[in-house]
């Protein structure tokens, strides 16, 4: 009884609380509906970008403002809008809810949880565009982001802040690679954020539940467009990703995004283009597709200590049509980040995975985040693995070649064989160094080639046992010779002790 | 080329007129009719006709208002709130019983909306 009471109270509080206020409304009449655009008159005072209410709670986007009308793309089912319709302003410039509620979670673009955990509890909303940090916020890359992936680390470093562009054809393992790089985020204190735009249910639903049984989800937001949503829930999707990342690089955090993929996200944006009637260009996209993604990815940034030190990696996603990487959404992507990473069909098939083309592949300002015993170890890697493709095809024509040749192309084998690794196996920096370094010093040159794999699990568990506290030391950093001479041993020991 | 919304012939049509009388006037009318034909518009004429009178209405300052209310009004409650607008108003009522009580008084793309129901959304919002 006195439970009921307390409520009553309560709500005769809350109702006399209320305070009676007129409400003053623009709105704009709806002329026209079509494939989820509309035209609108009226709406005098709407600005770009604002959030417009339709009836039955249906959110649109005004896009074009023009001298008479407005038109404006619908976020959700447009079926139930109808000419006349009354449209109304929001005042609101689109934006997304954030907060640390957020990890864990599967959300659409606009911010709505869809992974049936219930609401999330988040009080801050960011806008979806935002202007990229300033020249003054900045500082130069200097901190290693490990993917976990040899390959990579070795020779195409990732930094923190750095946008590495993963390229390739469908089927080529490019969202393996950026799956790996979340699951080696465990325990470095990062955030990760997925965005998949326009990806199919099942696959999203696949990549959330591997994250699951990782552990991974603990640290990790996942954004969702599905291919059966309209497009402009895809066009919001990267920008709705990138607000959240925001919010924690604001915090001083160090966040990772990986966009999956852009291709489909150029798509989404020319079909929306397309139907607004603005004017196309090459292969129909139109004028500003590169800005959109040029805004983007610009917000990936590492602030200074003054701006809170955060940072925010991003690895966005392209798939080529038949490894073409002159079409227009590749070339301008490649132009706007800082280099990519190129995965092949052939080499896919030649059981070489990841598929990386260590020629095609660059990192840009990568190196200069990579730890010191890294760069001293993959420091020859690039070059001789270059000469060996070359000597490679050379020595397919002739056969018998000089015993120099021959070993650097034995050498060649070995080291594309150790390059391989398996899908969700990342494989920490330490542990790469050395096994980087006793390939380098020939350690593995007496075994066979196709054996390499189980050689090298030999050798790594090894060190695990008897040299944990030397992979320690390699972690931090230390390279000094001492260090390099305990290695070398350690190796002369591995050796011996078979 | 796009063709011009009824509203922006309406604007030339006004432009044109405006100040003329007499043999002038119909001179200009009889032009501008020539110019739909032209523009294959002509079919359109009763849009163009209403988003004239609009046009010019709110050209020499005369706001158009529509009030709607759960029941209907006594004359001089309508007449009270037209004041409010200003001297030249034109008044338009309409009922809408879901409404509850108050008023909804639309003024071009403004809506003050000072209805029941929408009070009690509100409220709803607030204890949710």
């Amino acid at each position: 009884m006195s439970y009921t009471d307390n409520v009553i109270q309560t709500l005769k509080k809350n109702i006399e609380q209320f305070e009676k206020h007129v409400q003053t409304e623009e709105v704009g009449t709806v002329i026209e509906v079509k494939d989820g655009i509309t035209r609108m008159t009226g709406l005098t005072n709407c600005q770009s970008q604002e959030m417009l209410e339709f009836p039955g709670g249906t959110y649109g986007i005004a896009l074009n403002l023009e001298e008479e009308t407005v038109g404006a793309v619908i976020l959700g089912d447009y079926t139930h809008i109808k000419e006349g319709d009354e449209v109304k302003r929001t005042g609101r410039i689109i934006s997304v809810p954030v907060g640390d509620a957020m990890i864990g979670r599967v959300v659409n673009a606009i911010g709505v949880a869809i992974d049936g955990h219930g609401d999330i509890n988040t009080k801050e909303f960011y806008p979806v565009e935002r202007v990229a940090p300033g020249v003054m916020t900045r500082e130069p890359v200097n901190t290693p982001m490990q993917t976990g992936i040899k390959a990579i680390d070795a020779l195409i470093p990732v930094g923190r802040g750095q946008r590495e562009l993963i390229i390739g054809d469908r089927q080529t393992g490019k969202t393996a690679i950026a799956i790996d790089t979340i699951l080696n985020q465990k325990g470095q204190d990062i955030i990760c954020v997925y965005v998949a735009i326009g990806q199919k249910e099942s696959k999203v639903a696949r990549i959330v539940s591997k994250l699951q049984e990782a552990g991974a989800m603990e640290y990790t937001v996942v954004v969702s467009s599905g291919a059966s949503e309209p497009a402009p829930m895809s066009y919001l999707a990267p920008y709705s990703g990138c607000a959240i990342a925001e919010y924690f690089a604001d915090k001083g955090k160090d966040v990772l995004i990986i966009y999956d993929d852009l291709t489909k996200h150029a798509w989404a944006y020319r079909e929306m283009s397309l139907l607004l009637r603005r004017p196309p260009g090459r292969e129909a996209y139109p004028g500003d597709v590169f800005y959109l993604h040029s805004r983007l990815l610009e917000r990936a940034c590492n602030l200074n200590e003054k701006y809170g030190g955060g940072s925010i990696t991003a690895l966005p996603i392209i798939e080529t049509q038949g490894g073409d990487i002159s079409a227009y959404v590749p070339t301008n992507v490649i132009s706007i980040t800082d280099g990519q990473i190129f995965l092949e069909t052939d080499l896919f098939y030649r059981g070489i995975r990841p598929a990386l083309n260590v020629g095609l592949s660059v990192s840009r300002v990568g190196g200069a985040a990579q730890t010191k015993p890294m760069k001293k170890v993959a420091g020859s890697l690039k070059l001789g693995l270059a000469q060996f493709r070359e000597l490679e095809a050379f020595a397919q024509f002739s056969s018998d070649v000089d015993p120099e040749t021959k070993k650097q192309i034995d050498r060649g084998r070995r080291m594309t064989e150790l390059l391989k690794q398996p899908q969700f196996s990342p494989m920490p920096v330490e542990e790469q160094v050395v096994s980087l370094f006793a390939m380098g010093e020939g350690y593995f040159d007496d075994f066979p080639v196709d054996k390499m794999k189980e050689t090298e699990e030999t050798f790594l568990t090894f060190f695990r046992s008897a040299k944990s506290s030397l992979l320690e030391d390699i972690l931090k950093g230390d390279w000094s010779d001492e260090t390099k001479k305990a290695v070398q041993s350690a190796c002369d020991e591995w050796k011996k002790s078979l | 080329m796009a063709t011009l919304l009824p509203k922006q012939y309406a604007k030339i049509l006004y432009e044109l007129t405006n100040g003329k009388s007499g043999s002038d006037l119909e001179k200009t009318v009889e032009a501008f009719v020539t110019f739909l034909v032209q523009e294959r518009v002509i079919t359109k004429k009763e849009y163009i006709l209403t988003a004239f009178k609009e046009y010019a209405k709110t050209q020499e300052g005369i706001q158009k208002i529509l009030i709607t209310s759960a029941r209907t009004m006594s004359d001089s409650l309508i007449e009270k709130i037209a004041h409010i607008f200003g001297k030249k108003v034109e008044v338009d009522t309409a009922i809408d019983a879901s409404l509850i009580g108050g008023i909804v008084v639309r003024s071009g793309d403004t809506i003050l909306d000072a209805s029941v129901k929408t009070q009690l959304e509100q409220l709803q919002r607030q204890l949710s």
